[in-house]
């Protein structure tokens, strides 16, 4: 399969970016420091994952390309907007 | 049937096959919203529906994400909060400085006595601490003596009427203070923002100036009285290597913070499995519940020592606020006030244990909660030491109590409880040193708002309840959600006597 290089870049950025928006999004919340070895041994692993996986999107079969994309944009959304409130309205969250 | 150009054009069976996948994802998400298959079936709808959009959009799919994307996390960094890069060090000293720099800040009001208010989250009444668990009875007995020691009234018998510390206390500051108890004039729903806050707006009609500490789990400084405000982090795990957890430890620790942060969500579900079996997780010595979250236990020793510098150097005429997330679970803190490392928390025991089980384990969530307990107990007893040897806190208004119980029970609908689950839910510590006060043991039988109210008298306020208020709880029958159900008596209320104190 032949793709354009711009398509290869966006799709091996895509898991990149959704991983650093989560995190980004916990650790602003949390005011975790950055730089403590706790976090670091969080974020590094996560983003090199999602760099793995970012690869194989780049350069695998378009269907996983998709799937990819499609599961971190349901992941994005899930996170964002809770798909639990939408088949669980009324699930129960332990809080103090 | 070709067009003009030779091609076949699809008939209308074609174009029906091209939307079978839409149409199965549409079935799917619409079977799990009504109840006749699973949720997950339906989060695989949508993902299916996601995949389908996308893979007609293939040539063009990665680059419209990826600039979607793109543009999401710019927005995301450039949104408030920023992130701190290093660990913060806490400075006790910086609380006399600030202290100097709140003198400086405007006019206070020599005349008044300072007024100095601390909330301990999940702070149980000592009444109502289950004698029966060894270290109970020294634990209530600890509470007597500081009380003594210190000239305080301890309330044996209080107790709140709702177990959220974002309903508790919002109605002790507003609704409650001005004598509204009714359970339709009354907050039903959490309400972590604290912008109306009745007992802030009184204490500044008498002339009183608010600090605030707290933390990020409630914003009290939303209201407009409040003319200082420090808000401690909710989590750091960095903070040097005294706290005693080993870096495995925090690592997953911080995981299952991160995860939890998302709640509720699939994702965070399905995290939150793997992290488990990923990191083999399978006794309470080193189980992460996600219960290390939001709640920074951890850091409350040094911060409170910080606090109590401030609380220590302010003026006549401040009113200083504190909520404190402790002994709030995890129950991370030692009698000595040194972290153990152990996250976890005792609440609703009969969704988590075999009733064979929910004896022991509600013996052994007590016993670690009870050391943390006395953490606090310490801390108390310090700051009261420093305060009190000021001359400004002469005729100080000192008050301190919990929002509501330690949970430790079997759970939080009301079917599924019994009076000892309502004490341990419910029961709530409350102490107060007053030159309006005489000192000893208060056997009142009353909500915590309506005593915390009686300390005050506000005058617009109608008179002191002549019976008890029920408690506000969750019900899994009936048209209501929330339900009221009468709190039985403990305590010395239900004694009937004072308890013997020690000597």
């Amino acid at each position: 399969m032949a793709y354009s290089r711009k398509e290869s870049v966006a799709a091996l950025a895509i898991p990149v970016l959704t991983t650093a928006i989560l995190l980004y999004r916990v650790v602003a919340l949390l005011q975790v420091a950055l730089l403590n070895r706790a976090t670091l041994w969080i974020a590094g692993p996560a983003l090199l994952g999602s760099l793995c996986v970012g690869v194989v999107a780049a350069f695998g079969p378009r269907l996983l390309r998709v799937a990819i994309i499609a599961g971190c944009v349901l992941v994005l959304f899930d996170t964002s907007f809770s798909l639990v409130d939408l088949f669980l309205p009324h699930a129960v969250v332990s809080d103090g | 049937m070709a067009d003009r150009s030779g091609a076949e054009r699809p008939n209308g069976l074609t174009r029906a096959r091209a939307y079978i996948v839409p149409a199965i994802a549409v079935v799917l998400a619409t079977a799990a919203r009504v109840g006749v298959v699973l949720p997950k079936w339906g989060v695989l709808g949508i993902f299916i529906g996601i995949a389908w959009v996308l893979w007609r959009l293939r040539e063009q799919a990665a680059p419209l994400v990826a600039v979607f994307l793109s543009v999401l996390l710019i927005g995301v960094i450039f949104s408030p909060p920023y992130p701190k890069w290093l660990d913060e060090v806490i400075d006790t000293a910086t609380g006399e400085q600030l202290a100097a720099g709140w003198a400086k800040s405007g006019g206070f009001d020599q005349e008044l006595p300072i007024v100095l208010h601390l909330v301990f989250d999940e702070m149980m009444a000592a009444g109502a601490i289950p004698q029966e668990i060894p270290g109970a009875v020294e634990l209530r007995e600890s509470l007597y003596s500081l009380s003594d020691a210190f000239g305080m009234r301890l309330f044996d018998s209080v107790y709140a009427r709702d177990f959220f510390s974002a309903i508790s206390i919002p109605n002790v500051l507003n609704a409650e203070y001005r004598g509204r108890s009714a359970t339709n004039e009354i907050l039903l729903d959490q309400q972590s923002r604290v912008a109306e806050n009745s007992y802030f707006d009184d204490l500044a009609r008498r002339g009183y100036r608010t600090a605030v500490f707290q933390t990020t789990h409630m914003d009290f400084c939303a209201n407009e009285q409040v003319a200082l405000c420090e808000t401690f982090d909710s989590y750091d795990p960095g903070i040097g290597r005294e706290d005693g957890t080993d870096l495995r430890s925090r690592v997953i620790a911080l995981l299952g913070t991160i995860i939890r942060v998302y709640e509720p969500s699939y994702t965070s579900s399905f995290a939150s499995r793997v992290l488990y079996q990923a990191s083999r997780i399978e006794t309470g010595a080193d189980v992460v519940l996600g219960i290390a979250d939001r709640y920074d236990v951890q850091r409350f020793p040094h911060w409170f020592d910080r606090f109590s510098a401030f609380a220590a150097s302010v003026p006549r005429g401040s009113h200083v606020f504190a909520h404190f997330l402790v002994p709030h679970a995890p129950y991370l803190l030692k009698e000595d006030c040194r972290v153990s490392g152990l996250y976890d928390g005792g609440y609703y025991l009969a969704s988590r244990f075999p009733e064979s089980e929910r004896e022991a384990k509600r013996t052994e969530y007590y016993a670690a909660y009870m050391e943390q307990m006395h953490c606090v107990r310490s801390k108390i007893e310090q700051l009261l030491r420093e305060v009190l040897a000021r001359d400004a806190y002469k005729d100080a208004v000192i008050i301190i109590h919990g929002d509501h119980g330690s949970r430790i029970s079997t759970g939080n609908v009301a079917e599924d409880l019994v009076d000892q689950d309502l004490i341990d839910n419910y029961g709530t510590f409350f102490a107060v040193r007053s030159p309006a006060v005489t000192p000893g043991i208060d056997c009142t039988f009353a909500s915590l708002g309506e005593v915390f109210r009686r300390q005050f008298q506000p005058a617009d306020g109608p008179p002191a309840q002549d019976h008890p208020l029920p408690v506000v709880i969750t019900s899994r029958s009936g048209e209501a959600d929330r339900v009221e159900v009468a709190m039985p008596k403990f305590g010395c209320a239900a004694a009937g006597v004072e308890p013997a104190r020690p000597h």
